[in-house]
């Protein structure tokens, strides 16, 4: 019988979670669309109001394919040939959404890959360059947002760092690291100054110095440890190399170097190498 | 000049000599002629194109249009997760996700969700194992997913875009007071009803190690939810 309303109560306890959950989710995606439909009459509104700076292109190839969906799987359904022209909507990584007319003044809507836009022109003639997310954008970029996994003193760690691009060789990185000892857990936060050599390469190496606090807590099952939090403030010395892969991503090797500053009579030093992705602003 | 000298040999010394000098005057006087001319032609080219090194580059005029790049996925989901050892529990939560290119996206994962009793509390009615708080399930995750890009056939005309997609990544979950490292490993399907509005459902798996129970082992607790998500 006890068992049976445990069982009913968690059953109740369930029922009532889904409610709740719903009632969030819904909210929350009520509130994105919202957004989303902000976004598209604004959208809407500024190509209204500026119709002569729509992205109007003429083909210049022979021919360019129209697929169903942004990518190179989707069928071909409908080739825009030379000398038609065609808008430019909207784009999804290397695909962008177009409008052409076809016979009878009927719109028709697809999508048409890079490659494919690069054998356009504008109407006046003059050439077209693709740039979102290229190693040009990429030069002239403000923020970075890295995500990476790797071993501090061979227990596993996780770094997200957000970094704001000063000038093409410094940055500044603010940095969260979670290290997953077997007797404790480690979080780091860091701040640092990062100096990139060759910012013009696709590959570089840097150099990083920074400050920050660790903070060590005991697992829970250590028998009466302390629950106590400890803290201390370490100092650090990095050196990494990034590559630039594509689109708006970067991968990046590291290795850092910190020194705890402990209220023991020794210091600690840790070392944690890691690998990682960006993606950049 | 050969004819001239063998015509009258006894002038050849001072008449050779004038000749040579005045040749000589001539020829300096014709290239200077036809050097400052080609200076001339020079300075002129150098005036319609540009020359070597000009301080006074033109700006090339580039026009840039703004086109609405929508590759940030913004998710929110709602399922079932099932804490081995703590019954099987609502989560919700959110992803955020960054398409790379048509197959590559990364994505970030944060979920909740409240663990439930072991069947060892239940039937012993005893004291419960942990506080309330350390019952509070929490998880996050940086994945990296592919997406087999396909197709819905609803009916002849009615077809939508599709991704079925296969995630990769590790993170972290905190419950029972502790955060273990967590691996993520998923399947998952989109159906894209519009450009930037899809509905997903996924299967996560969620492997760390814990010892919450008594002996350290892996646990391996199993999700599955549905999401609405928009494309930015």
């Amino acid at each position: 019988m006890k068992c049976a309303t445990r069982q009913t109560n968690s059953f109740i306890r369930i029922c009532i979670g889904v409610l709740q959950t719903l009632v969030f989710t819904t909210t929350l995606t009520m509130c994105l669309a919202g957004i989303a439909h902000a976004q598209l009459s604004t959208d809407e509104a500024s190509a209204t109001q500026n119709q002569t700076d729509k992205l109007v292109l003429e083909v210049t190839s022979p021919f360019i394919n129209v697929h169903t969906g942004p990518a190179s799987e989707y069928p071909v359904f409908h080739v825009v040939g030379k000398g038609e022209s065609i808008v430019i909507l909207k784009s999804r990584t290397n695909w962008y959404k177009v409008r052409t007319f076809i016979a009878g003044g009927k719109a028709l809507e697809g999508w048409v890959a890079e490659e494919s836009l690069l054998t356009t022109a504008l109407e006046d003639g003059s050439e077209i360059m693709a740039s979102s997310g290229s190693f040009e954008d990429y030069q002239n970029r403000d923020w970075e947002i890295t995500f990476a996994g790797g071993v501090l003193d061979s227990v596993s760690a996780l770094t997200l760092t957000g970094t704001w691009v000063w000038t093409p060789n410094l940055s500044v990185d603010a940095s969260y690291t979670q290290a997953f000892g077997d007797f404790s857990e480690n979080k780091i936060w860091s701040l640092r100054m990062r100096h990139t050599f060759f910012p013009k390469w696709r590959i570089s190496p840097y150099l990083a110095l920074g400050t920050g606090e660790i903070r060590t807590k005991p697992r829970a099952n250590l028998v009466q440890s302390g629950d106590e939090v400890r803290k201390s403030s370490h100092y650090e010395i990095g050196a990494g190399l990034r590559y630039y892969l594509a689109n708006s991503v970067l991968v990046k090797v590291e290795y850092r170097s910190l020194l705890a500053l402990t209220d023991r009579d020794e210091q600690e030093r840790l070392d944690q190498w890691m690998l990682g992705a960006s993606v950049f602003f | 000049m050969h004819h001239l000298f063998s015509v009258k040999p006894r002038q050849t010394s001072i008449t050779g000599l004038l000749i040579l000098i005045v040749s000589c005057l001539v020829s300096l006087s014709l290239s200077t002629a036809v050097n400052a001319q080609s200076r001339g032609l020079a300075l002129e080219q150098s005036q319609n194109d540009a020359p070597d090194i000009d301080p006074n580059v033109e700006r090339r005029d580039i026009k840039e249009f703004d086109i609405d790049s929508e590759n940030i996925e913004v998710t929110a989901f709602v399922g079932v997760i099932s804490i081995e050892d703590f019954e099987s529990n609502v989560v919700y939560g959110a992803r955020v996700a960054y398409h790379i290119n048509e197959n590559l996206f990364i994505e970030g994962t944060y979920g909740m969700a409240t663990a439930g009793e072991t069947s060892f509390e239940i039937l012993s009615g005893g004291a419960p194992f942990l506080t309330d708080d350390e019952r509070d399930y929490s998880y996050y995750d940086a994945s990296v997913g592919y997406n087999f890009n396909g197709e819905l056939f609803v009916t002849d005309s009615l077809v939508f875009n599709t991704d079925l997609y296969l995630t990769l990544g590790a993170g972290s979950t905190e419950f029972g007071g502790d955060d273990r490292f967590t691996l993520s490993v998923g399947a998952g399907y989109r159906v894209l009803f519009t450009d930037y509005f899809a509905v997903r459902l996924d299967i996560r798996d969620n492997m760390f190690k814990t010892d919450i129970i008594g002996e350290e082992k892996n646990v391996q607790n199993l999700s599955y939810t549905i999401s609405t998500s928009f494309f930015f």
